[in-house]
């Protein structure tokens, strides 16, 4: 087991958001973590890369206790790509990526490290955008910078918030294709994900969220009609075309309140 | 898409930093040749041959005298006061990631002026006795300092619970900075209210920010305590770099974004307490100098935060000759020239700003 969260709860101001999480992870998977608004999905990343402290529960990385590595040391095993962030100040593509080494990096950066950054972009394609700031670049091209970052960080955990939101439909295959080539290299990738179909595409292994809990986990089986009508509240129909499943949204099964027009 | 590869891209990414690098050279080319410029220029005129004799050991008697007592120890003085308030100034524009962050604009200097004068006035650590520019003696720097230190450390300190607790944007970080400033200059004009006459002039006149009064031992005390944190700040130039993406992801990097914070204010509120305690209020060096160094070679802090330091020591080696020459034979302090020098720098960076531009 790569990662083993067991009895995991965490609480902002004392509301609670995280209740009693106990999930294990596989080297190599390719897991989603979906469910609706503020059920806790970019909490769970956040306290699986120690960005939160949980209040109680253990994560154990490589059979480790999470608790007894420093930052440091789990910026070496875990790589985190949130869903957006604010530069202040300008800095450059190549810059930005080469944080990523920090890490690694104790005085200052060698010779390799900064190979290790141009090959990652050269990868990914974004030689050209080296020298440009990264707040001039479009919503993919930084998602793939933040990407980029958190690979040269060589880490074996690959952890993401949303990495397709707010991309447009060519970007979100382009992000999703490089983590399923990432996951070849034996990284194991986790995604907080919003769209249902893509988790179907890509993931191995998912976890429904649902106010704080684990509603179900397993294969992409659970995404059933019953599980998504009860997490969602939204009526949906699932059809089969080529071997793959399509959920198609169909209406609100509402609240009591709201929705009767 | 046209593909780069591995190799061109760094290389492009190496000659970028070479254009910085420089920038650095360029800068101490400026500033040897602006030293020169400060010992030969005042009332008393010294040729360039004539300061390189004295230099080596040569020279007539008054030559000697005027280079070694009184101009030499001010142009390294002007530097190395210059190099610390441009490096207090990004180490906080860059952790507080506010680019109207300064010593001045935080009310840091401010703080820092009511420590100095409350140790003046009441322990003894100076003495006043006319209206001079030379009217305060500080017989004890190190004492002086340390107060000057101890206060504006509470205004840090205040500062720093702002964003820790409250979560502060910049523009209010900016507003607290400028109260905390006017409530410093109330506890030092309820001071002044205390003092003599003969006090409350000379400490006003002090406060104006003034390099005429350096000599030797306060260019050591700079340079002991600016050379060090100098040093400490570009060790850490990474992990400034890092703090500009946000709290997140330093910390998904291997970072204690409070940790460098405190550590990096407090040292930056020491160097700007020194330069107060030595000199008085020299206002907008801090805020002006990181901005124009970003602007020509960019923010990685590896290279801004030394390209700061030293373009900030030219520049109030500059400011000095300026002060000095002017209006001569008059010498204006230096901290009425960098206020009209760095208030209309400042408006037009806010008004830049309005229109949507880039810090």
């Amino acid at each position: 087991m790569i990662l083993e969260v067991q009895g995991l709860k965490f609480a902002y101001n004392s509301i609670p958001i995280l209740k009693d999480i106990s999930f294990t992870i596989k080297k190599g998977e390719f897991v989603g973590i979906v469910g609706p608004n503020g059920s806790g999905k970019s909490t769970l990343l956040r306290n699986l890369d120690g960005i939160l402290k949980p209040h109680s529960g253990t994560i154990l990385v490589e059979n480790i206790n999470q608790k007894e590595l420093n930052s440091r040391e789990i910026a070496q095993i875990i790589g985190y790509v949130p869903q957006r962030e604010a530069n202040l100040f300008p800095t450059t593509v190549f810059e930005t990526v080469l944080m990523g080494r920090k890490p690694h990096i104790t005085w200052i950066e060698s010779k390799k490290d900064k190979q290790i950054v141009a090959e990652t972009l050269e990868r990914l394609e974004l030689g050209e955008f080296a020298l440009r700031d990264i707040n001039e670049l479009s919503g993919g091209e930084r998602q793939k910078v933040y990407i980029a970052r958190a690979l040269v960080q060589k880490p074996k955990i690959l952890l993401l918030d949303e990495p397709t939101a707010n991309l447009d439909l060519k970007h979100q295959i382009e992000v999703l294709d490089l983590l399923l080539e990432t996951k070849k290299e034996e990284v194991t990738i986790i995604i907080a994900i919003h769209d249902l179909n893509l988790a179907l595409k890509y993931c191995d292994k998912l976890i429904i969220l649902d106010k704080g809990h684990i509603f179900e986990c397993g294969g992409i089986e659970i995404l059933s009609k019953e599980n998504i009508e009860a997490v969602y509240g939204v009526k949906v129909s699932i059809i089969k075309n080529n071997e793959r499943f399509f959920i198609i949204p169909e209406e609100s099964l509402g609240n009591d309140s709201n929705l009767k027009i | 898409m046209r593909k780069m590869e591995a190799k061109d891209i760094q290389k492009k990414f190496e000659k970028f930093n070479r254009r910085r690098e420089y920038f650095i050279i360029l800068n101490f080319l400026f500033i040897a040749i602006f030293i020169i410029v400060g010992i030969s220029l005042g009332a008393y005129q010294i040729s360039f041959f004539d300061i390189i004799n004295v230099l080596f050991g040569g020279g007539d008697e008054v030559s000697r005298l005027i280079i070694l007592r009184i101009r030499l120890p001010r142009v390294l003085s002007a530097f190395l006061a210059g190099m610390a308030l441009a490096l207090a100034g990004i180490i906080m524009q860059t952790i507080l990631r506010n680019p109207l962050g300064s010593p001045f604009t935080l009310g840091i200097s401010q703080a820092a002026v009511f420590g100095v004068a409350f140790a003046i006035i009441f322990l003894g650590a100076g003495s006043t006795h006319s209206q001079a520019s030379d009217a305060v003696l500080i017989s004890n720097p190190y004492s002086v300092t340390f107060f000057g230190f101890l206060s504006s450390l509470s205004c840090t300190a205040l500062i720093l619970m702002l964003i820790k607790f409250k979560n502060a944007k910049p523009e209010t970080m900016i507003l607290t900075g400028i109260i905390l400033g006017s409530l410093f200059q109330a506890l030092t004009a309820s001071l002044q209210y205390f003092a003599s006459d003969v006090q409350v002039a000379a400490i006003i006149f002090w406060t104006f920010g003034d390099l005429s009064r350096s000599d030797w031992n306060d260019f050591l005390l700079l340079l002991f305590i600016i050379i060090p944190a100098l040093l400490f700040f570009i060790r850490n130039a990474w992990n400034y770099n890092v703090l500009n993406t946000g709290d997140e992801t330093s910390k998904s990097l291997g970072i204690n974004p409070d940790r460098i914070r405190i550590s990096g204010l407090v040292i930056a509120s020491l160097i700007v307490s020194v330069v107060v305690a030595l000199f008085g209020i020299i206002a907008f060096v801090g805020l002006v100098v990181p901005h124009i160094v970003r602007r020509i070679i960019g923010s990685d802090e590896r290279y801004s935060i030394p390209s700061s330091a030293l373009f900030g020591g030219l520049f109030l080696l500059i400011a000095d000759i300026l002060a000095r020459t002017i209006i001569s034979p008059i010498v204006l302090p230096v901290g009425i020239l960098t206020s009209f020098l760095g208030a209309p720098l400042f408006l037009y960076l806010l008004l830049k700003k309005e229109k949507g531009g880039n810090w």
